[in-house]
């Protein structure tokens, strides 16, 4: 088993979520997020590394299913949670790709997602982030926007992917 | 009984700067490969491409199609080459390698590429139906030290 979770909680009511003392035994983190808002807006959600709160960049590509959008920013932006307006059982989808969060370079995730209300909203929405951080990552903080809290049927998890030899010769 | 998969079959942080980095003696017993690097230019700021060959093959059997968000556009191309990623500072991308150990069939691959100025989706072909035992990717621009490769197969 090469894909170990490290932890998955369920936020509802709350604005964050902090993952910490992260085993630094593994090549990548992968965050999984099943989202809702707790309000009635689209609501973006972002991470922050060991507490820090600035160097992060993020640019956007995202499809509405009929126009294509690119934006950029200076957060830990990794996706949107649908609003309590929502269908009940509609998500937010995400996964974020952090790869080799005990390198020595600055840090990047990759994020895609998709927010979904049947028939009426769809949008894929995917992200290329950028931390100065180059110190492994320790800690890891999901948080939502402003002072919006997570629904209760959200689901956030944190995995680790570990690495190994034996497959393959790398030069 | 579940099967075991996304196995990891070697990974390496580059300590020196290098120009090419090869992942040879791939194992043949998986479905797909999945490769994750993370990179930044080892010099300058300029963004420079990637290109990546199966099993030494530089020749013209390569074409792909790409879609990218560069923060304020978005944009696609298709090409008959092999730049199939693309490096700038903080650069990170994952392939998927299609069914790479088959004989009866060309090859595929997805590579999602994230950096400081791009989000990239490239599909690309390779026109081949030799089993993939090794991949490299070589840029103009070196890979820095402390870039990172990793290399999984995902079981059928």
């Amino acid at each position: 088993m090469t894909m170990e979770l490290i932890s998955s909680v369920n936020p509802g009511g709350v604005n964050s979520v902090t993952f910490s003392s992260i085993p630094q035994t593994g090549a990548d983190l992968i965050l999984m997020v099943t989202g809702r808002s707790g309000d009635s807006t689209t609501s973006p959600f972002y991470v922050e590394f060991n507490g820090v709160t600035t160097g992060y960049t993020y640019l956007t590509f995202k499809t509405t299913g009929s126009t294509e959008q690119s934006s950029s920013g200076t957060t830990g932006y990794i996706g949107n949670l649908v609003p309590s307006t929502y269908t009940i059982g509609t998500f937010c989808n995400t996964q974020t790709l952090i790869p080799a969060y005990t390198g020595s370079l600055g840090k990047t995730w990759s994020s895609d997602s998709v927010q979904e209300n049947n028939a009426t909203a769809s949008d894929v929405l995917s992200i290329a982030g950028n931390s100065t951080l180059t110190a492994a990552i320790t800690s890891l903080r999901v948080f939502a926007g402003g002072t919006t809290v997570f629904h209760s049927a959200t689901i956030i998890s944190l995995y680790m992917v570990t690495a190994g030899t034996g497959g393959a010769t790398i030069s | 009984m579940p099967t075991p998969t996304y196995t990891p079959l070697a990974n390496l942080t580059l300590s020196v700067a290098a120009g090419t980095i090869a992942i040879t003696d791939i194992s043949q017993g998986y479905r797909d490969l999945i490769i994750v690097v993370t990179s930044k230019l080892s010099s300058g700021s300029s963004q420079t491409n990637v290109n990546i060959a199966f099993n030494g093959d530089t020749a013209s059997n390569y074409e792909r199609t790409t879609l990218f968000g560069d923060g304020t556009t978005t944009g696609g191309s298709n090409n008959a080459d092999r730049t199939w990623a693309v490096l700038n500072n903080n650069t990170n991308w994952v392939m998927d390698v299609f069914d790479y150990s088959a004989t009866d069939k060309a090859k595929t691959a997805l590579t999602r590429t994230s950096n400081s100025v791009q989000r990239r989706y490239t599909i690309g072909r390779w026109n081949s139906t030799a089993a993939i035992t090794s991949v490299s990717f070589t840029s103009s621009t070196t890979f820095a030290i402390g870039s990172t490769v990793a290399i999984y197969g995902v079981s059928a």
